[in-house]
């Protein structure tokens, strides 16, 4: 039960983050991503500012949290991370701010989380035939 | 926040699908690799991070300067 108002509290604390900071504007993101046009920096100070916290918040709770074990610096990853940032830089929208946005109603941000989903269900598709 | 009313709805749906799956395939977002992975200083991480950052300027590059999309 605990464990869920945890989840809870993260998540509320995660998406205010995510507007507040700018993170859940498509329009700000992509003015970030756009270093050969009119380049806005400042979410790169959001980044920043939320490795400051997770560097700290790990150390101190080292034990508590589950690890990835993954190790392996493969074709998946580089694959798989460059695929992502090419949806990414289309429209703005990197999965949390994407479901964040859907709290707008706008038809723009419900066509790319269903999207999302379908993507992922054909990743796991294909992954099961291979 | 104002809405964007711009991006046509076959490149939003591009972008959900190329998300979707690619994270799915690279273990990872923004949020997981990114904040995540480099708060806990992953070399996994970092290049995944790298790669999609480099990835995502290419393509608004791309989608915005020399297709012209409005995105």
């Amino acid at each position: 039960m605990s464990a869920l108002f945890s989840a809870l509290g993260a998540g509320f604390l995660f998406g205010i983050g995510l507007w507040v900071s700018g993170m859940a504007n498509p329009k700000k993101v992509l003015g970030f991503l756009d270093v050969a046009g009119n380049w806005d920096a400042s979410l790169l100070f959001v980044m920043g500012g939320a490795v400051a916290v997770t560097l700290v918040g790990f150390k101190i709770y080292k034990a508590k949290i589950p690890i990835p074990t993954l190790k392996d610096i493969d074709a998946p990853l580089v694959g798989g991370a460059a695929l992502f940032g090419i949806g990414w830089g289309i429209a703005g929208y990197c999965p949390g701010p994407a479901i964040t946005a859907l709290s707008t109603l706008s038809q723009e941000s419900v066509v790319f989380v269903a999207s999302m989903i379908v993507g992922g269900f054909a990743h796991r598709a294909l992954a099961k035939i291979r | 926040m104002p809405l964007r009313e711009t991006l046509p709805t076959g490149w939003v749906a591009a972008a959900g699908l190329l998300v979707g799956f690619g994270t799915r395939m690279g273990g990872g977002c923004t949020s997981g690799h990114g904040v995540c992975g480099l708060g806990r200083l992953s070399a996994r991480s970092l290049v995944a991070v790298i790669t999609f950052m480099a990835s995502a300027m290419v393509s608004v590059f791309i989608v915005r300067h020399l297709l012209g999309v409005a995105s």
